[in-house]
């Protein structure tokens, strides 16, 4: 009978156990975030026993995590609303793929059904008053892209302090002020529209604070200017400020534009069709791109023009003849070499070429009694060197091969 | 002592990806995924540093693109929203794991992502640019820019007034946002062409990074390789970019983000869930797409990745940090060795920002750590190239450097390729068109600047080097593809306007400057070379 009253009790531990930490499974040695490494909690956890160390370590991932889903000043998204047809209704299917995960094996579908996926309404707080002004409140869709907007206006009141003056100064140099206004309001038109009367901005409309969190939640995080003279005295060693003169940027707001709202795709519609780029631009003239050393890039066109130019001058017969050809011509050597173009190229690239030397290619035609007529001549071009100058040869290898195979003692 | 100095760089940078005609282009969540993930945890790291007064010193290139996206109202909204989908997602999914071996995991990044929130919202009020300014001014980052749309100048060679612009925006940009010319100059992919110089003094730039061989293969060689500044005959600085601290970080196979304790990319329960469960984060149309949620660690070659550990992956993030000191004071050690009566040599490390963060989860936690091992050793001490320029003015002397850039085989190859070759040719047409603009504008041209400016501002969109680089890589080359003909066609369509002396259709033209809305300072004539 004891035994059974003391297997009860146990039972009733256990299941106690359970329901409160209600975080079944095997831990990992895991630092919740990347400051954990100077957390002596941890070091703990690898020098002691391993079974205590896990369970130190599952304390304090788990205080953490449990302070971090408390009060989080920025984290609004945790005071959204259940939201129709974004339930996650498709987090009941069992995890099926959860069995892949390492070699620890889940049979799939057991540990989730236990785990209460959705007590209350999905993402909700039941902590937060829902007030009926509030963005979060029931009936909103979260998905609406203007809940953002909304969202960063209202999470961000201070970043408004200062708009009125930063547009005054974006319009100043904005090209919309050049000349007449866009021809319809688009971002920087309407906010000017809205800016004067405290729109969305306006700390006063109902920030952060008024969600439920008082003050004392939240952390202040004051975003102050650093006293240059103080950086420069108090970074020690290592962090040399240079002594130019250091001017303040003006400031850029998260809120500047806010009123912005995305026009309708029909606006944009017609920015996205891209129409062909030209076949031809009516120019003539070869251009030559250096690849490597070795290899040069070359592109051509020829206006009808000049061939019509050319086929006057030689006859139309004479004319037919002629082939056109490319001729590459090193600066430094007599001679040239020629490369015949049969059919309609518009581009070659041209290898085999020598490391330092300075070339020129013209586009010709030429005649079977190897006259050459000139239609255009590129851009001379002085190939790359390919390997160092030849010096003191021994110390360069060492560099070098020290930069190759890393002779450090420590690799 | 000081044996020689560190430089690390940041390049942060992404085209230009505002879409407001529609909140669903998956193009959009490139500037929103990279704020969550790479921007707002680099300066979560740099905040502790901060807080606890621990001295640390890098260089951050901030592209004018990024700059312009950061301080866009729509796209701060939209990354707020992006961030708050996230968090909806987090909560789904520790409701969703709860008693799975994997519920830590979901709890770790609820966490993360309502404290990036708070640090986002509360603590810098959308403004990126205004906390990384203020990093700056305390010390820890050197601001520098970039081109002004990131375009690969060297292919822009045979067209100066196109590259001058390319500068001169970017530098003005700049200036107008953080109230000083930049000092350093990021050339984009590190394309440099003997020549560009003359633009960057012109706009007051001091010095700019290229790749390995674009000193190494200098003329004369310069005595140090790339581990000190050289000059060039007209007085800009060049650093080099350091092979082996690079590879350390870069290399998939050798470098510190393949550790089997770091989180792996590629495994997203994006291509696991489904899309009413991801909510938000599932992508537009069915089409799946990442979340950011990532289970597991990289494990090792296999198909069976384990489940991510967070201890593991801090503690690997530690070891790597220390292992990153002590090979770079070995290293200039080594160096000193070797190149007897020098300066103290330079190591420039040169990063895309997004590596730390996005591909390489833990990276932030890496650059923190990396400032928390440097005060513990004597042998380095990470600067900016600026300081080390004050420090030591002199370095190798003056050279000529090497055409190069940090891509494939390290020259053009890669920008100018089967793949994206037809860019060019409409590209300087375009340019050679703006330029003839900027020179005659024509009658009229005073009413028209509006007009100008904003012709101006299409043709450096599409200039940028991200669309040859796509259409190369084969990712997304539809969208390349139609961005850059979506920009020259405005382009076209306003030159031919201003070319009969008239403004465009003016609903139409008020579309585009509302889409197209970066630059406001720009001013056409800097096309104009004379």
């Amino acid at each position: 009978m004891e035994y059974v009253f003391l297997l009860g009790l146990a039972l009733f531990f256990v299941a106690l156990w359970r329901y409160f930490s209600r975080r079944p499974g095997p831990r990992a040695k895991l630092g919740p975030d990347g400051t954990n490494v100077r957390n002596p909690e941890t070091f703990v956890v690898h020098h002691e026993g391993k079974g205590q160390g896990l369970d130190i370590a599952n304390t304090a991932l788990k205080e953490r995590t449990e302070d971090l889903s408390r009060d989080l000043p920025g984290d609004t998204h945790k005071l959204k609303a259940p939201v129709p047809g974004r339930d996650l209704v498709a987090m009941d299917a069992p995890p099926s793929d959860l069995s892949r995960y390492g070699d620890q094996k889940v049979a799939p579908g057991a540990e989730p059904k236990e785990t209460v996926l959705m007590k209350g309404p999905v993402g909700s707080r039941p902590e937060t008053p829902e007030e009926p002004g509030s963005p979060y409140a029931k009936g909103r869709r979260v998905t609406d892209i203007h809940r953002d907007v909304e969202l960063a206006a209202e999470t961000l009141p201070a970043a408004f302090e200062g708009q009125g003056r930063h547009l005054d100064r974006r319009q100043a140099v904005s090209p919309s002020t050049n000349g007449q206004e866009p021809g319809y309001g688009l971002g920087r038109t309407r906010l000017s529209q809205t800016d004067g009367e405290g729109g969305p901005g306006d700390p006063d409309r109902g920030g952060r604070r008024a969600e439920g969190h008082g003050p004392e939640d939240e952390p202040d995080f004051p975003v102050e200017q650093p006293d240059l003279e103080d950086d420069l005295t108090d970074i020690p060693n290592g962090a040399m400020p240079t002594n130019r003169q250091i001017t303040f940027a003006p400031d850029l707001e998260l809120g500047d534009e806010i009123a912005f709202q995305p026009d309708p795709a029909a606006d944009w519609a017609f920015l996205n069709e891209p129409e062909p780029l030209p076949a031809r631009y009516g120019e003539d003239g070869i251009t030559a791109i250096i690849r490597n050393p070795r290899s040069l890039y070359l592109y051509w066109e020829l206006s009808d023009e000049s061939e019509a130019r050319l086929r006057q001058m030689l006859g139309p017969d004479r004319f037919a003849q002629t082939i056109c050809c490319m001729r590459l011509f090193d600066i430094e050597k007599p001679g040239s070499r020629t490369i015949d173009l049969v059919g309609a190229h518009d581009h070659w690239f041209l290898n085999d070429l020598e490391p330092g030397h300075r070339y020129v290619v013209s586009l010709e035609r030429r005649t079977p009694d190897g006259a050459y007529y000139l239609l255009s001549l590129s851009n001379p071009v002085t190939m790359p060197q390919e390997s160092p100058a030849a010096a003191d040869g021994a110390l360069y290898e060492r560099l070098e091969r020290m930069g190759k195979t890393g002779s450090s003692p420590w690799r | 002592m000081t044996l020689g100095y560190v430089a690390l760089v940041l390049h942060a940078h992404l085209p230009f990806v505002r879409h407001p005609d529609r909140d669903d282009y998956l193009e959009e969540r490139w500037l929103q995924e990279a704020v969550c993930e790479c921007y707002l945890p680099l300066l979560q790291s740099l905040e502790r540093l901060r807080a606890e007064q621990i001295p640390f010193r890098f260089t951050l290139s901030i592209s004018p693109t990024l700059m312009a996206m950061l301080d866009d109202p729509l796209l701060r909204r939209r990354t707020l929203r992006y961030l708050d989908a996230g968090i909806d997602l987090a909560d789904r999914e520790v409701r969703y794991t709860r008693g799975t071996p994997v519920e830590p995991v979901a709890h770790f990044y609820r966490h993360r992502l309502r404290s990036l929130r708070r640090l986002y919202v509360d603590s810098y009020r959308g403004d990126l640019l205004g906390a990384v300014h203020d990093f700056a001014r305390s010390g820890y980052i050197d601001l520098i820019t970039c081109a002004a749309t990131h375009s690969f100048l060297p292919a822009y060679q045979e067209q100066p007034a196109v590259v001058r612009a390319q500068v001169q925006v970017a530098v003005q940009a700049f200036q107008a946002r953080f109230g000083h010319p930049p000092r350093g100059f990021w050339l984009p992919e590190c394309g440099y062409y003997p020549g560009v110089e003359r633009f960057l003094l012109e706009a007051g730039v001091q010095f700019v990074f290229l790749e390995t061989h674009g000193l190494t293969h200098a003329r004369p060689r310069p005595p140090m390789g790339p581990y000190a500044h050289i000059w060039t005959p007209q007085g800009l600085a060049v650093f080099g970019r350091d092979p082996l601290s690079s590879k350390q970080v870069w290399s998939s196979h050798e470098g510190y983000p393949g550790d089997s304790a770091y989180r792996d990319f590629y495994r997203d329960i994006g291509f696991e869930r489904e899309a009413a469960h991801l909510g938000v984060l599932a992508g537009p149309a069915g089409v799946r797409s990442f979340t950011g949620f990532k289970y597991h660690r990289v494990t090792g070659p296999t198909d069976q990745k384990e489940l991510y550990d967070r201890w593991a992956a801090e503690q690997t993030v530690v070891r790597h940090a220390a292992h990153f000191v002590r090979s770079r004071v070995a290293q200039v050690a080594e160096l000193r060795g070797i190149l007897p009566g020098g300066p103290p040599p330079l190591v420039v490390a040169p990063y895309d920002a997004e590596l730390f963060g996005h591909w390489w989860f833990e990276g932030p936690d890496f650059l923190e750590h990396l400032a928390r091992a440097a005060i513990q050793v004597d042998g380095v001490r990470f600067v900016t190239p600026g300081d080390y320029i004050d420090m030591h003015g002199q370095g190798q002397g003056v050279a000529e450097p090497g055409y190069s850039s940090w891509g494939d085989r390290g020259y053009a190859d890669f920008w100018v390729d089967g793949e994206n070759h037809w860019l060019y040719r409409h590209l300087h047409a375009a340019g050679r068109s703006m330029q003839r603009l900027a020179r005659e504008p024509g009658p009229g041209a005073q009413g028209l600047a509006r007009a100008l400016n904003q012709a101006a501002r299409e043709l450096l969109l599409a200039q940028a080097s991200d669309w040859a680089f796509i259409l190369r890589s084969g990712t997304a080359t539809d969208y390349a593809h139609r961005r850059v003909q979506q920009h020259l066609t405005r382009f076209h369509r306003i030159a031919h306007a201003v070319g009969q002396g008239e403004m465009p259709d003016s609903s139409w033209f008020a579309a585009v400057e509302a889409a197209d809305n970066l630059f406001p300072h720009l001013d056409y004539r800097v096309f104009n070379e004379h």
